[in-house]
């Protein structure tokens, strides 16, 4: 019962971030002014007074619920991250393992959106999205290790104080590098954005989601590219730490900032394709992140001398 | 009750480039949707062949209740479709008709006010049916199940309307059937028909996007048989305003293609330097300011473009230019995907630009852009004069011109029995010739790249189709 409060506190910030997200691509990729401010809100009411069709014969239960299933895995996810001291939810001393293990479905969640439309587009999606899960995850996953590292914990609010004298990102920069990109693919953001590639594929895995299911899919993913900004917030560039400003302000300041940097960033990248995607993942992040574990644990063992 | 329109699905019957180029622009955030389930609306512009019909009618049923569809009629001469090309009404009834050029404001207002629901889709033909033939599980070494993919007929990677079939192996493409003739007119039987004055408009929409192009191949094989000879300075306005339009063409190509490699930055740049030149108005291609370069007089109402408006928008395509160079992703994307070499370019009889890979032929059109914008911006009006050819007697004879068009050489062969209308006349049409590369392009390219190797021959399946 305790949880339930800060649960639905959690989940109140985790849709603002998502909304935020979504003003940021306004204003960043689409060049929308003031009225990228507005827009989410006029897309989402016209989202919800449309149909949300189910094509016949799709797989109606896995279409249905891969929408929710998306939303619910991301905001479980989110319970975990700290916006300030003892503002976070949910704080297990394996935070960081719990937050990549329960984002874990939403790939599948979005496998089964592509394959349960029973279309073309939606399975060639799905192919993608597999593609995406062997891309992005051992090197999101080690690019953490150094921060865990660093922290000797897997606690998010330990890694946060490990930050009180420098950032992380002072001295993994190859680090936060690779999470940058890892997060970029596990998102789905530009230009990883294949699995709903809207100019190649008619949209993907998205391609028959019409209405509030096309709402909430599309919420989540914002949510999700959030929660991996928020999460690189708080591995790499100190978390809520800083100087005058209330923590809550410094969190929300460099998570904006982060994600302005990629919005920024997608924008002015062509959608690669994922053989393209596969060999940057194999071939450079992994790599390069276990250099970079085994860079962080030199750095550690001078630093004990 | 609507509401602002956020996306929209086309199904665009060969005539609205332009419209769509406008539309891009008419608001910021406005944006094609990538599947009809997430339209606001369905445009439609007509006039539709009785081949596309059935694919509009099928967009229109898959869009989500409250359907909305709007009809653009484009001003073509009505002797161009000779029963074949339909209204929206005979698919689609209830649905709201715009006829003209209008703005794109125009459009976006009146897609708010539709009054949703009123519009059903009838049956229709079905569409015909197209044999793909699949390589037997035999002849190949793993015996994996293949897919085939149906990109289009209403797509954007050209434009207009073309079905590419692809046969896939998981995203590789195994092979590739095009399907055309949605656009299909009989331009050339239409001219045959039609007076020789009455023939000058019909040559201005064999490609819509380039109106200028078609007139002048037809006027100066008019005037060569007729053995007039235009002044240096009517040479010169011509050369200045084919230049012009191949360079608006080039510019709204390249906004084309990087909105196909989502590259958000680049599209932009590319289509503020296209809007430059155009206006925020449906026309096309603005006239340059120095009179006119057709019988008919000077083009209307569009801003013309001075020269040292052209020049500013000149350095602009050169600083986007130098831009594509040194961009390094782009390169990556794009080097070495569908290559075409010199034999198979001169065996299908397509220019020479076309040969290279897609990164090539991007570039390639971005530094032509530049110079035919420089070329242009050179122009001044002292000493044009309205041509003096005459539409009304030409004598006997057989000519064959070519026109540096915007998508390669366009040539017309003309022949003249004395007559009140023209005898005979064939097109060249660069884009015929270019689409019959494609299979071969595509054949174990990665379905990713096929989209864009398609897009990189800058297909106008109106010219395409006749």
């Amino acid at each position: 019962m305790t949880l339930l409060g800060p649960a639905a506190f959690s989940l109140l910030v985790l849709l603002a971030a998502a909304y935020g997200v979504s003003v940021l691509a306004g204003w960043l990729v689409d060049a929308r002014g003031p009225a990228a401010l507005t827009a989410p809100a006029h897309r989402a009411i016209a989202l919800l007074r449309r149909e949300s069709l189910v094509p016949a014969g799709s797989d109606p239960w896995l279409f249905k619920s891969a929408p929710v299933i998306a939303f619910v895995v991301v905001a479980l996810a989110a319970l975990v991250i700290p916006v300030g001291p003892r503002a976070v939810a949910f704080d297990p001393s394996i935070g960081l393992f719990y937050f990549i293990v329960v984002l874990g479905p939403f790939v599948i969640a979005m496998m089964n959106a592509g394959w349960s439309a029973n279309g073309k587009p939606g399975l060639f999606g799905a192919f993608r999205t597999a593609a995406h899960l062997l891309s992005y995850e051992v090197p999101l996953g080690f690019a953490a290790i150094g921060p865990a590292m660093a922290a000797e914990s897997l606690s998010t609010t330990r890694i946060v104080d490990g930050q009180a004298g420098v950032w992380y990102a002072v001295w993994q920069p190859l680090g936060l590098a690779i999470y940058v990109v890892s997060a970029l693919m596990m998102t789905f953001r530009r230009p990883f954005d294949l699995p709903q590639a809207g100019s190649e594929l008619a949209g993907g895995v998205l391609a028959e989601y019409s209405g509030a299911r096309l709402l909430l899919f599309r919420v989540a993913l914002d949510a999700l590219f959030a929660l991996l900004v928020a999460l690189g917030t708080v591995l790499f560039l100190g978390g809520w730490r800083g100087p005058l400003l209330p923590p809550a302000v410094w969190f929300a300041l460099k998570t904006t900032a982060l994600a302005a940097a990629l919005l920024w960033l997608g924008a002015r990248v062509p959608r690669l394709h994922q053989d393209q995607m596969l060999a940057l993942a194999w071939k450079v992040l992994l790599p390069a992140s276990l250099v970079n574990i085994g860079l962080v644990g030199i750095v550690l063992l001078w630093l004990e001398q | 009750m609507t509401g602002k329109i956020e996306t929209y699905v086309v199904a665009d019957g060969g005539h609205g480039a332009a419209v769509l180029a406008s539309l891009r622009h008419a608001r910021p955030g406005l944006t094609p949707a990538a599947s009809p389930r997430h339209a606001d609306v369905l445009i439609v512009v007509e006039p539709v062949t009785t081949k596309f019909a059935p694919a509009v009618a099928e967009v229109y049923r898959s869009l989500p209740a409250p359907r909305r569809v709007l009809a653009i009629a484009a001003a073509v001469p009505a002797a161009l479709y000779r029963g074949d090309g339909v209204g929206i009404g005979e698919v689609i009834s209830g649905a709201p008709r715009i006829v003209g050029t209008p703005s794109a404001e125009t459009v976006l207002a009146t897609a708010v006010d539709l009054d949703s629901g009123a519009a059903a889709a009838s049956p229709g033909t079905p569409p015909e049916a197209v044999t793909v033939p699949l390589p037997s599980k035999s002849e190949r070494e793993i015996a994996t199940e293949l897919a085939v993919l149906t990109l289009g007929p209403a797509q954007h990677v050209t434009a207009g309307p073309l079905r590419v079939l692809l046969v896939c192996d998981g995203e590789q493409v195994v092979s590739a059937t095009t399907d055309r003739g949605y656009a299909a007119r009989n331009v050339a039987g239409a001219m045959t028909r039609a007076t020789w004055a009455e023939a000058l408009d019909l040559a201005g929409v064999l490609d819509p996007l380039a109106p200028l192009a078609g007139r002048l191949a037809y006027l100066t094989a008019v005037e060569r048989l007729q053995g007039i000879e235009p002044s240096a300075a009517t040479r010169e306005a011509r050369d200045a305003a084919l230049a012009l339009e191949r360079a608006v063409n080039a510019l709204q190509w390249l906004e084309r293609f990087f909105l196909l490699l989502d590259h958000a930055e680049l599209a932009r740049r590319a289509g503020h330097l296209a809007l430059e030149l155009a206006g925020p108005t449906t026309r096309g291609t603005p006239p340059l300011a120095a009179g006119s370069v057709l019988p008919d007089g000077p083009s209307p109402a569009a801003p013309a473009a001075t020269p040292v408006r052209l020049a500013e928008v000149a350095d602009g395509a050169e600083q986007l230019a130098r831009r594509l160079r040194r961009d390094p992703f782009l390169a990556w994307r794009t080097r070495g995907v569908g290559t075409i070499d010199a034999n198979q370019a001169r065996a299908a009889g397509v220019d020479a630009t076309l040969v290279g890979d897609v990164r090539s032929r991007m570039l390639s059109r971005a530094d032509r852009a530049a110079g035919d914008l420089r070329l242009a911006s050179r122009h001044r009006p002292a000493g044009a004069e309205s041509p003096a050819s005459s539409l009304s007697a030409v004598p006997r004879g057989e000519i064959r011109t070519v026109i540096a068009g915007p998508r390669g050489s366009l040539g017309l062969r003309l022949a003249s029995d004395g007559a009140e209308r023209p005898a005979r006349i064939e097109w060249e049409r660069p884009s015929a010739a270019a689409l019959t590369l494609v299979p071969a392009l595509l054949a174990g390219q990665k379905l990713a790249d096929a989209e864009v190797i398609v897009a990189s021959l800058d297909l106008a399946m109106a010219e395409a189709d006749g």
